[in-house]
Order: C-alpha cells, then sequence, then structure tokens
C-alpha cells in the first residue's frame, strides 16, 4: 500500500513540476526567433526593460499573428520603451519608463505629454498618472486635455487612488454609453469637490481648478 | 636526560605501572547486568514518535526525498525552474534563444518594481467548461491564471503590478472574450481588441 502511494506521488509530483511550463510557445521558424533574441537583446543592452516585449511576443503567439508581425511589434515596442525613457529622463525608474511606453502605444499621446506629466511630478513615479493619461486619450478625450487634468490633479495633491478612480470610472461610464467628455466633466466635479471644496470649473475647456482653491485637501 | 632516565628506581615504577591487568571477566558481567537493570523503560503515554521503528522513519524521508527530486528533475527538464516570467516565448531548439532566457531573469525581477495589487476578474458565462484570464500581467499565458467557477460566475484574484492592462478572458482553450464590463482598446501593434484595466495603490 504505502509502495502504491509512494510511486503515486512521484508521478502527480513529476507531472505538476513538467505543467509549470509557462510559455505559449510561438510556432516561429528559427530565423523569427533569432530576430526577436536580438531586440530583446539589444533593449537589454540599452539598459532597457524587457518584459513588455516578450510579452508582445507572447501575444503575438497566442494570436496566431504572422512572425513578420510580431516582429515589427516587438521592435515597436521597443522603440516606445527608448522614447518614453527619454522623455521621462532624468532618472525614470523602470516601470516607469514600461507605463510611458504602454502610453506612447496609445494614437494621440505623445513625448510632449509624458514629459510635462515628468515635469509635474519629477521625484515622484509616473507610472499610474501615466496609465491614467493613457486610458483618458484612449477614450477619446483630447491629449491636450488629458494632459491638463492629470497634471492639475497631481500638483493639487490628488492621490493615485483618486487618479485611478478616475479613469476607471470614465471608461465604465463610456462603456454604460456615456460620452467621454460628459463623464469627464461628471466625474471631475466629485473629484474637485474633495480636492477643493467650492473651487473649480468642471467644463472641459478649462484645466481642473489649477488655479483655485488653498491648497490640496486629501481626504 | 629526564628524571625518569637518571633514576632506576623511577624507572621500574613506571614499567610495573604501564602493564595492562588481566580482564576480570566477572567485573564485567556485574557491570552489564547493573547497566540493564538501571536501564530506562519508556515513559507512559510517550509520543509513539519514539516508538516508531527506525526503518519506517527512514522510509518516508526517502519519499520526501525522491519527491522533491522528482519535481526538481520536472522544473528543469522544461526550463520553468525559476519565476514564471522568465521564460522567453519564442521558438524552441534555439541556443541563442536559451541564453536569453537566462539573462532575462535578471532584468525581469527586478524592472517591475511596484508592489502588486490584488485584482479580481469576473467573467459570467454558465456554458463554459474552462475559463482563463490572458493578459500583459501573465505574458498572455492560458495556463497562468485558471478561474473557477460558481456555477455561473467565473473569478479569480492575482496580483498585478500598477499601470495601465491589456487583457481578454480565454473560454475553453480556443475562444477569445473580452469583458463586457471594461473598456476595450485595439493593440497598436497586434491589431487584436483587448479590454483594458487601470491598477493603482492608493
Amino acid at each position: 500500500m504505502r509502495r502504491a502511494l509512494l510511486v503515486v506521488a512521484l508521478v502527480v509530483t513529476g507531472h505538476l513540476a513538467v505543467a509549470q511550463d509557462p510559455t505559449p510557445f510561438a510556432n516561429v521558424d528559427r530565423e523569427t526567433a533569432l530576430r526577436l533574441t536580438r531586440i530583446v537583446d539589444s533593449a537589454r543592452a540599452h539598459g532597457l526593460p524587457t518584459e513588455p516585449i516578450v510579452a508582445k511576443i507572447s501575444q503575438g503567439a497566442l494570436f496566431h499573428s504572422s512572425p513578420e508581425r510580431i516582429v515589427s511589434a516587438a521592435q515597436s515596442v521597443a522603440t516606445r520603451l527608448e522614447e518614453a525613457r527619454s522623455a521621462l529622463a532624468p532618472k525614470p525608474t523602470p516601470a516607469d519608463v514600461v507605463a510611458g511606453g504602454d502610453a506612447l502605444g496609445v494614437a494621440g499621446v505623445t513625448k510632449t505629454a509624458l514629459q510635462a506629466v515628468r515635469a509635474t511630478s519629477p521625484n515622484r513615479p509616473v507610472v499610474v498618472p501615466l496609465a491614467v493619461l493613457a486610458q483618458l486619450v484612449a477614450s477619446k478625450i483630447p491629449v491636450s486635455r488629458a494632459t491638463e487634468i492629470v497634471t492639475g490633479l497631481i500638483k493639487r495633491g490628488a492621490t493615485n487612488e483618486q487618479l485611478v478612480a478616475l479613469g476607471n470610472d470614465v471608461t465604465a461610464d463610456i462603456v454604460r454609453g456615456a460620452r467621454a467628455i460628459a463623464s469627464l466633466d461628471v466625474r471631475l466635479q466629485g473629484l474637485n469637490a474633495v480636492l477643493a471644496p467650492g473651487a473649480v470649473n468642471t467644463t472641459t475647456s478649462d484645466p481642473v481648478g489649477l488655479t483655485s482653491g488653498s491648497g490640496p485637501k486629501k481626504p | 636526560m629526564t628524571d625518569v632516565e637518571r633514576d632506576p628506581m623511577l624507572r621500574r615504577a613506571l614499567e610495573e605501572l604501564r602493564k595492562v591487568p588481566p580482564p576480570d571477566v566477572a567485573a564485567i558481567r556485574r557491570v552489564v547486568a547493573a547497566a540493564a537493570a538501571a536501564r530506562v523503560t519508556p515513559i507512559e503515554g510517550e509520543p509513539d514518535v519514539v516508538r516508531v521503528p527506525r526503518g519506517r522513519s527512514i522510509r518516508l524521508w526517502m519519499a520526501v526525498g525522491i519527491a522533491a527530486a522528482s519535481a526538481f528533475v520536472g522544473f528543469t527538464l522544461r526550463g520553468a525552474w525559476t519565476s514564471k516570467p522568465d521564460a522567453v516565448p519564442v521558438a524552441a531548439g534555439s541556443s541563442t534563444v536559451q541564453a536569453t532566457r537566462s539573462t532575462l531573469r535578471t532584468v525581469a525581477t527586478t524592472e517591475l518594481e511596484p508592489a502588486a495589487i490584488p485584482h479580481q476578474f469576473v467573467f459570467n458565462s454558465s456554458h463554459a467548461h474552462r475559463v482563463s484570464v490572458v493578459g500583459d500581467f501573465n505574458r498572455w499565458n492560458p495556463a497562468s491564471t485558471p478561474m473557477t467557477s460558481d456555477g455561473e460566475l467565473w473569478s479569480v484574484t492575482i496580483p498585478i503590478v500598477p499601470g495601465r492592462h491589456m487583457y481578454a478572458f480565454m473560454v475553453d482553450d480556443s475562444l477569445f472574450t473580452l469583458d463586457p464590463t471594461a473598456p476595450k482598446a485595439r493593440d497598436p501593434d497586434l491589431g487584436a481588441d483587448g479590454s483594458i484595466v487601470i491598477v493603482g495603490r492608493p
């Protein structure tokens, strides 16, 4: 009996160990694999985070994208990471670079927008502000307006939680059928009330009460 | 010259002392008998582990050791001994690719510094047999994050680093489905749609 249990335990343990393979393997040819490897190696050699590139390759493989498209996608991610690092200089964290690279992948987001966020928050991680900026722009908010909102909220002491809530609330409203601009106005009214009671014009033509109020007031 | 070498009396005395006396068999028997009588008997209620025959204990340890060795061999054979995010999703059989795997590990462990935040994904389907969530946070690996069902709702809660993440649900290992409750976005590089979630820490 004990021997039988031992054999079963060994078989199960070995099977579980083998089943841990996390790689959704792509059926790419050797040349493509080498090209992808070169892209990853090059990014790493330049001090860029490589995880987004590897994730993109994996995504392409899962979606059965053509080898050429996977290579192109990997190269694009590497390029955006480089641009993001440049825009977020002088000392962006790897996570900042990843968030910046993702933001630059959203149509409309520019290096200038990233630089504006960095200038507003020079000594703090900007992962969350960049994520919210990217999502607002992806939700059809003009990039200039989205940048004003995010930088304005940072200046007024908005927490990352409040920024995330704004981004998620607006996108949720849009999913429910609301217009992006209308949702943004409503959500900003609530946020402005928390940050600086009595201040602000929440229409989309003005920044988020940047010059009003007596300073940040956190809940 | 030492005192012993100079003095014949001392030399003789030492020689006498160095002689081994003949064994006293009777004395040895008395000592052994006394030791046997004084041997400590097991205490009433003493844990069974003390009485377990040594052979059984060794077999259990052997089983644990062999199981650990088996697990090690399994992990090593599939290159999964290190943490999950370290594998490179490219073709097998390339030595260059293998080399890249090892070099990526160091980078991957440090580049995403923000602490991960638990996030729950929920998918509504009473017909699915198997559902998992795939996204950039798990390298789009369908085997990485399986969801569990209560009969209708599938869910899983996993730690995700702060940021904006694209994801989708994989149903029955073949069908990609977007999250109807989340905004969607088109991947700029691959052209596929995905659901979006923003994760942040207070």
